[in-house]
């Protein structure tokens, strides 16, 4: 099956992120999201994930929002997760891992 | 002649109702019942996955899956063996090669000296249980079992 956008149900979505040690968004809302999974697979570089609110927007912060230190993981499957997601890393470089599944 | 026949009714009706309270559910505790077929996961396993290779392939009947290391070293690294790369629009669909610290990748750790055995298992909640995954570690044993 043939979601819009041309992605094929099952697949996740890979949204690459790098880390750059400023607030950026990783994550676009996406009403048709059902299950999501963070995971920082860095040697050093700690992210900081922020969701997004309905209107406006809230800036990614170091020590703030959800934590994601090396080699965690973070699967939103049972709670809302739609919404627009920003994230800030510890420095520059490393990557986080964004797969979600509609 | 009257009296004959209600004592007959009544007893008939004293039959049906002893007949329905026998056939009524035990309220004591349920057990489970016996199985024709014995059921459980199935097991694959692997000494080593040197080379990023699939550890297991899609399954869209799938109900559960555990990707495990029960390696005391190694990471494991994996990946879905699809993706559509890009975000919302994207309309790739490839696949990543996993490798250590790679992007795209998810490191499942080694399991503690004394512990549990560190799992993975995608989104339960969306269609990510018959995703077919890649595997990489440099010396890391692979236990994953899939619940059909």
């Amino acid at each position: 099956m043939t979601l819009p956008g041309g992605v094929t149900s099952g697949i996740p979505i890979y949204t690459p992120v790098v880390g750059t040690g400023a607030d950026q968004a990783a994550l676009a809302a996406n009403n048709l999201r059902r299950g999501l999974l963070f995971h920082n697979p860095s040697a050093t570089v700690v992210f900081y994930l922020m969701p997004q609110p309905l209107t406006g927007s809230v800036a990614a912060a170091l020590n703030t929002g959800i934590q994601m230190p090396v080699g965690s993981t973070v699967i939103i499957d049972d709670l809302f997760c739609t919404c627009a997601w920003r994230v800030i890393s510890s420095a520059a470089g490393g990557s986080l891992t964004c797969l979600e599944w509609q | 002649m009257k009296k004959l026949l209600d004592y007959s009714m009544m007893a008939a009706a004293l039959a049906v109702i002893l007949i329905a309270v026998a056939m009524l559910p035990d309220h004591g505790p349920r057990h489970a019942k016996a199985q024709s077929t014995v059921l459980g996961p199935n097991i694959y396993a692997y000494t080593a996955v040197t080379t990023a290779q699939t550890i297991i392939g899609p399954n869209p009947t799938r109900h559960a899956l555990q990707i495990c290391n029960p390696g005391a070293t190694n990471i494991l690294w994996i990946a879905p063996l699809g993706l559509a790369i890009g975000g919302q629009t994207g309309a790739i669909v490839t696949a990543i090669t996993p490798s250590a610290n790679g992007a795209g990748t998810v490191g499942v750790p080694v399991t503690p000296a004394s512990g549990i055995v560190t799992c993975f298992s995608p989104p339960t909640n969306a269609p990510s249980i018959g995703q077919g995954w890649a595997g990489f570690s440099t010396t890391t044993p692979v236990t994953i079992y899939e619940w059909p």
